[in-house]
């Protein structure tokens, strides 16, 4: 039977790829902790606590080098806890089996989106639209791969809006981060450059996962045997992640990111098939 | 742009993120540390004790205070460590809203509010 140590070793690597991607790392770490023979049940309910690691850790290095678009994040927050809410109060009248498929549909599409950028290392720029303009959608960073300063604007803020209220549907009904769908609407419609992309989801994902934890509360699956040790390995290795993800390439998290999302995508029609 | 924190004013959220995060692992550690040297191992259980469950958040979050000034078992304290690590991310946008203030942007600080509004209501109704 698996121990409280081991589960802090297995969500330590979770938590770099979590910070490095924008990925909140749940839907690694839940298939991982079920093979240990954890009930699924309560290894999603600790991994909202994982989440909520995940993005503090990552944050805290993020933030102060600058790379964060806080901004961005809360206009985007506004929408993904919203969805988060509507998703967690409408799971008891909707199949899973649907949303599966259709949030697979979802992440192909990103996928392939996504791809056709693989190869930009930072996104063109062109004229910013008004309401993005009025937002202040917009950024600087030091990139230290590159060894300069990059320059963006976001694009088409309404659109975003609607994807990351449907992020926060998935993240309320399916009990999961949903990073993968905010990175894939951060890159795909607000055109953000990856890094900035990764650690602004990391930043919006700790929020949605407060929501969906509270949730859990009074459902009685929290257990503090798993979310503690999962809470501890997932911070110190978004912490790590957090620290080098400035030193990296943005094609080079790109192409990590579409790793995982391939992966998300066995995953959802695994899940729809089975469920 | 350098990542200078006098540069980027969203860096002090950072500050409150490092503050919240270093505490609450801490608190964590302490508690799986007096776990081990109590029952001499590590293992899992999955027993009333260690569920983390109440009406809602900050409902457990006062009995999970009554119970370790009775009693500071290892068990609540890792169940502190963990309460504190979820405040932290509520607090951060209560200071996120507060670095907008200073930086005199209405827009966000409200917007930031709007967030805390949300989470609060969803906090205090599951």
């Amino acid at each position: 039977m698996i121990d409280i140590l081991t589960i802090l070793l297995l969500a330590l690597p979770v938590g770099v790829v979590g910070a490095l991607t924008g990925l909140g790392g749940g839907s690694i770490l839940i298939p991982i902790l079920v093979a240990f023979g954890v009930p699924v049940k309560y290894a999603i309910a600790a991994s909202m606590v994982s989440i909520i690691a995940t993005s503090s850790g990552s944050g805290a290095s993020s933030l102060r080098e600058g790379i964060t678009n806080v901004k961005a994040g809360m206009y985007l927050a506004v929408y993904t806890v919203i969805g988060a809410v509507v998703g967690a109060t409408a799971s008891n009248y909707l199949d899973p089996r649907i949303l599966y498929f259709a949030f697979a549909a979802f992440l192909l599409t990103s996928f392939l989106g996504l791809r056709q950028h693989l190869r930009e290392e930072v996104p063109a720029q062109r004229p910013q639209e008004g309401l993005a303009a009025w937002l202040e959608l917009e950024g600087r960073y030091h990139d230290r791969s590159m060894k300069k300063d990059v320059e963006y604007k976001m694009h088409r803020p309404l659109l975003a809006g609607a994807g990351m209220f449907v992020a926060g549907i998935a993240a309320g009904l399916l009990g999961i981060g949903a990073g993968a769908f905010k990175v894939s609407i951060q890159e795909s419609v607000l055109r953000m450059p990856a890094k900035v992309s990764s650690t602004t989801s990391n930043f919006i994902i700790g929020m949605t996962a407060l929501a969906g934890a509270s949730v859990y509360f009074s459902s009685g699956l929290l257990y503090v045997s798993l979310a503690a040790p999962m809470a501890v390995g997932s911070a110190l290795g978004a912490v790590l992640g957090g620290r080098v993800i400035n030193r990296l390439p943005n094609r080079g998290l790109k192409a990590m990111f579409l790793v995982v999302v391939a992966y998300l995508i066995v995953q959802m029609l695994y899940k729809g098939f089975t469920a | 742009l350098t990542g200078t924190h006098r540069e980027i004013p969203e860096a002090e959220i950072g500050y409150v993120l490092i503050a919240g995060l270093t505490v609450s692992v801490a608190v964590i550690l302490i508690g799986i540390l007096g776990y081990a040297v109590q029952s001499g191992g590590s293992s899992i259980e999955y027993t009333a004790g260690w569920q983390m469950t109440g009406p809602d958040f900050f409902a457990y979050l006062w009995n999970l205070l009554v119970s370790l000034s009775l009693s500071q078992s290892p068990v609540a304290t890792m169940s502190l460590g963990v309460v504190l690590l979820m405040l932290t991310s509520y607090v951060r946008v209560l200071a996120t809203a507060v670095v907008f203030a200073f930086s005199k942007s209405a827009k966000y600080t409200l917007i930031s509010l709007l967030v805390f509004l949300l989470l609060t209501l969803t906090l205090v109704t599951h």
